[in-house]
């Protein structure tokens, strides 16, 4: 498997213990992120918005990396989004057919890329889930819920197996029927 | 320039992607039936409908479960797979008796001619099973392409003394083809 870009985990922290306080609440956030480093910020951003602690006054008590229990069966997975565009922010549904849900979140990132024009740091992940194949609202996801499922490959673009076996020029036309 | 005439000619001669429908059946045209009222009594049933499935699609190799790939490209270069379940437009799962079942690009995957008879996502053990009933390993070996491809592998693992015995194998059976050559030349003469 390529190695994915964006990396879930599992970032658990709490409010820094003070007289008033000795044992605040912990609180486990699950992000994706490139790294760590990265994935900790966001954990900070994410719990100031939603409780009064900063990272000055908190602490990360584990940070754990999470990765797929199945990563070969298929599954459709749904991707709730908040994304930021030119004009306001804008929620989004999208589904998605992966082995993993980091391949689906990279392929989520790269589709709000292409299609949106919206950059990674733009996009919040509201929440993602596994969606049973009746429940898929997509069509696109839908047509490919089929046990016999068949369908030829149209165009076949035939390249050298290495990147050292390529040539600029060829002394023939290229044959693209499979 | 003769090319370009040859293949226009073979554009404009290849039969269409998908067949028009049939001609109209007369036993159901209302008018055919009032004009010859003794084909009204004989049911035709109506034509089928060209469907993908029909055996007019030019395509003889597709995309599903159970069909035997080869990876044409990559890290699995050469080995043998077989199509387990499609993820999207893009991809497939595929599985192989001595590899971990991973997802893999149509376009790393030529398909052959082989099938074999498999559910969606079959267990490995199913998967061996179904491949020696269906016998993948000596129809492809026995496959015009699988033969050249054992051809290849024992071409490129000769060492020096096996391209000499090679050389010297060459020479002599071309010496024999000329022998033949000349023969039939004299004849031919003569």
């Amino acid at each position: 498997m390529v190695a994915f870009r964006f990396h879930q985990y599992q970032v658990v922290g709490r409010a820094l213990p003070t007289p008033g306080d000795e044992h605040p609440k912990i609180y486990r956030m699950k992000l994706w992120a490139i790294n760590e480093v990265r994935a900790k910020s966001k954990f900070w951003y994410f719990l100031r918005k939603l409780k009064k602690v900063k990272k000055s006054n908190g602490q990360v008590l584990a940070i754990n990396e999470i990765f797929e229990r199945n990563p070969t069966t298929i599954k459709n997975y749904g991707i709730w989004l908040r994304y930021q565009s030119r004009t306001g922010y804008h929620n989004m549904y999208k589904e998605y057919r992966d082995t993993t849900l980091n391949g689906a979140v990279e392929q989520m990132y790269n589709e709000m890329a292409s299609r949106h024009r919206v950059r990674s740091r733009c996009i919040q992940i509201i929440k993602t889930a596994t969606v049973h194949f009746k429940l898929c609202k997509r069509d696109n996801t839908k047509q490919f819920h089929n046990s016999e499922i068949k369908f030829p490959l149209v165009y076949r673009k035939v390249r050298p197996p290495t990147r050292k076996l390529k040539t600029t020029f060829k002394a023939w036309r290229p044959n693209l029927f499979m | 320039m003769v090319s370009l005439l040859l293949i226009q000619r073979r554009y404009r001669t290849r039969t269409p992607l998908y067949s028009p429908l049939p001609p109209p059946n007369p036993s159901f045209c209302l008018d055919c039936r009032r004009a010859s009222p003794s084909r009204s009594s004989r049911f035709t049933p109506p034509p089928p409908l060209a469907s993908p499935t029909a055996a007019r699609m030019p395509f003889k190799r597709f995309v599903e479960i159970g069909r035997v790939a080869l990876v044409n490209y990559g890290k699995d270069y050469g080995r043998l797979v077989v199509i387990v379940d499609v993820v999207d437009q893009n991809r497939a799962l595929v599985d192989a008796p001595d590899m971990v079942r991973c997802q893999i690009n149509f376009k790393r995957l030529s398909l052959t001619d082989i099938k074999i008879d498999i559910k969606r996502v079959p267990k490995k053990t199913t998967l061996i099973k179904a491949m020696e009933e269906a016998d993948v390993k000596t129809k492809w070996e026995n496959s015009s392409w699988g033969k050249k491809l054992i051809v290849q592998k024992r071409r490129a693992a000769l060492n020096d003394f096996d391209r000499f015995k090679v050389m010297l194998a060459k020479i002599k059976r071309g010496g024999a083809i000329r022998q033949e050559l000349a023969k039939l030349k004299k004849a031919s003469t003569a």
